[in-house]
């Protein structure tokens, strides 16, 4: 469940409001087209006034930052140094000694081949999850917009995988495709196959459950963020389109998608980190196995950390992980900025 | 929920049109639309009711059997794990550290996001995206220099080391969420509190806080989540019995290569659920309104 919430986004921001709409025209061309202003101004861009500073609230300012500030620093900021220092050096915890390594370690894991398909692995689990979880949960948004009855309770239900403990999940769905699991059970009844397939344990398999396990418990944080931003399109649009006789999918294909492709985009971005940066989910269900089929680099380097207590060469890993992150991370804010941009027109 | 909160009601009752998107009645029929919101129960509550049936099925039924519906309730798995483990104790010990790591981080969050939005808007700002940066930096960066930091400061195997090792993550999405809510909610009121002579703390907390109240029930909701799943930290961080977490018992349960016992598992995991089954039934709103508050912006 790590990962969600930073967004949470869209709803407020991201949805344009009545005023801008016309203005960007290359933004919402099909909007734009009908010449319909959307109705339903969202929030408006935030009136920055002066404060007035009183007597103590310097201090006040200063004692209420400065905990956080220290905090955040110290476990996580200063962590982060630590982690990139110990990169240039040999360690090893067994021994206790530091040497000066430079780039040693560096180029020993471009060297590696398991770093390479640890990385390729990484690629792989993370477009796949994000492509899944993206998918389904757009086709659930799209359900759970339609009135019907049961619903609350349906949309309730949804969001249940995304808040129950990770390793709960895993564990479930690692014994539903154990060999002697009820997928096998399924399969066999229908007459797929007709001996069990160890999918966990079969390198053919095994990437597949685990970018389908993971897009299970994520694809209820799509799908709710998804549904506020559709429930906060304006109808008055929708209502002109079906007036001048726009069918069903092509209000659809016109309208709902190129509206909801900013709130879309921001958040396949932050699954995708997240997927990119996951481990809990692999390691609980196949360890990085079998024979490194699933290994991803935050697997690589936990096993060279705590595994050969080889510290400097798992810091030297770890620290590509985090340049890969923090790259998804500028693309995330550069991408925010603009779709923000875009909506308030500054 | 506070109805002085302008800030993201979050998901508005059903409305009747019926005109935006091709699931619509009479392209797919309502037979269409009830069937594929059969399927999605199935497909979320399934594994759901495969944990909890699994682990009241005796050992015959789990693995030879294998019955749809369980023939007998047994209750032999919660036995056996009542026996071989100390699955209370473990729970007590989480819930004890997740309290208090949610304690602390709304605490500190909710003063730091309050000055964020106003004094140091600007700058607030640009912490705001530092945190939420914070918040993305990858566990196993931080696990390293936490085993060997918390082991020099004698902080390894502690529940201090432990609530440490959770506030990493907690506050910095605690900060971003509250500083989202903050903004949301009007300055005038304390604004004239400091007119008629409050201190500005007094604005805070007497005015501003009471507002958010409903935020800070979310994103504590969140943070303990957050905290009750965290898998990483207490496996490397804790070693001692009566520090375990959960999640540790439940790593434990699963060793075993081929021979898993997963009735023993599957009960492990309902016990683990209560929790969260418990903020799924009772505190519901707070977790759909926590979804959009963390305000992308």
């Amino acid at each position: 469940m790590r990962g969600h919430a930073c967004v949470a986004p869209p709803t407020a921001a991201i949805i344009p409001g009545k005023d801008k709409m016309t203005d960007h025209s290359s933004q919402h061309t099909a909007v734009d087209a009908a010449g319909l202003p959307a109705a339903g101004s969202i929030r408006s861009a935030p009136t920055r006034r002066k404060p007035r500073w009183q007597q103590g609230d310097l201090a006040f300012v200063t004692l209420s930052l400065a905990p956080a500030a220290v905090l955040v620093s110290v476990l996580v900021f200063v962590p982060v140094a630590y982690t990139f220092g110990l990169s240039f050096f040999e360690q090893n915890t067994l021994r206790r000694n530091w040497t000066f390594a430079g780039l040693g370690n560096f180029t020993e894991i471009m060297a590696d081949p398991a770093f390479w398909r640890a990385f390729w692995n990484g690629l792989v689990y993370t477009l796949g999850t994000t492509l899944v979880a993206g998918l389904v949960g757009l086709i659930v948004a799209l359900l759970l917009d339609r009135p019907f009855k049961g619903r609350g309770l349906v949309r309730a239900l949804v969001i249940f995988p995304y808040i129950v403990p990770t390793i709960i999940v895993v564990f479930v769905w690692k014994f539903m495709f154990s060999s002697r699991g009820i997928v096998n059970d399924l399969l066999r009844q229908i007459g797929v196959t007709g001996s069990g397939v160890p999918w966990l344990g079969d390198d053919n398999y095994a990437m597949l459950v685990v970018i389908l396990v993971s897009a299970w418990a994520w694809f209820p944080f799509v799908a709710i963020t998804l549904l506020a931003a559709l429930q906060n399109m304006p109808d008055s649009v929708y209502e002109a389109a079906t007036l001048d006789g726009a069918s069903a999918f092509s209000r659809f294909w016109n309208l709902t998608l190129p509206l909801l492709a900013p709130a879309f985009l921001i958040i396949i971005l932050i699954r995708a980190i997240w997927a990119f940066r996951n481990f809990e989910v692999i390691w609980l269900l196949t360890g990085g196995g079998p024979i490194g089929a699933t290994e991803v680099l935050p697997i690589l380097a936990y096993r060279e950390a705590f595994g050969s207590f080889r510290m400097g060469h798992a810091s030297a890993i770890a620290v590509t992980l985090m340049l890969f992150v923090t790259l998804l991370a500028l693309l995330y804010f550069r991408v925010g900025a603009r779709i923000r941009r875009a909506m308030h027109g500054t | 929920m506070n109805a002085l909160v302008p800030a993201a009601p979050p998901l508005p009752a059903a409305r009747p049109d019926q005109k935006r998107n091709p699931l619509r009645r009479g392209r797919l029929g309502t037979a269409g639309l009830y069937a594929s919101a059969g399927l999605l129960v199935i497909l979320v509550g399934f594994p759901f009711y495969w944990m909890v049936t699994t682990s009241v099925k005796n050992y015959r039924e789990i693995s030879i059997d294998r019955t749809l519906v369980p023939r007998a309730v047994s209750f032999e798995n919660y036995t056996a794990l009542f026996q071989q483990t100390n699955i209370v104790g473990h729970a007590a010990n989480t819930l004890l550290v997740s309290v208090l790591t949610t304690l602390l981080t709304v605490a500190i969050a909710a003063l730091a996001g309050y000055a964020m939005t106003r004094f140091v808007t600007r700058t607030g700002e640009w912490i705001a995206r530092l945190s939420l940066f914070a918040y993305m930096v990858p566990s196993i960066v931080l696990i390293i220099p936490f085993y060997l930091g918390l082991q020099q400061a004698g902080l390894i195997n502690t529940r201090t080391g432990l609530v440490l090792s959770y506030l990493s993550f907690t506050l910095p999405l605690g900060v971003w969420m509250m500083r989202a809510s903050f903004e949301a909610i009007p300055k005038s009121m304390e604004e004239a509190a400091i007119v008629d002579g409050a201190s500005r703390f007094q604005a805070f907390a007497l005015i501003a806080l009471p507002q958010a109240l409903p935020s800070v029930a979310s994103t504590a909701i969140f943070v303990f989540i957050l905290c009750w799943s965290e898998y990483l930290y207490p496996t490397i961080l804790v070693s001692a019995d009566h520090l375990r977490t959960v999640t540790v018992t439940l790593e434990t349960l699963s060793g075993g290569g081929q021979n898993i016992k997963f009735g023993l598992l599957m009960a492990a995991s309902t016990v683990a659920t209560v929790p969260i089954l418990f903020i799924f039934l009772f505190l519901q709103n707070y977790l759909v309104k926590g979804f959009a508050a963390g305000g992308y912006d």
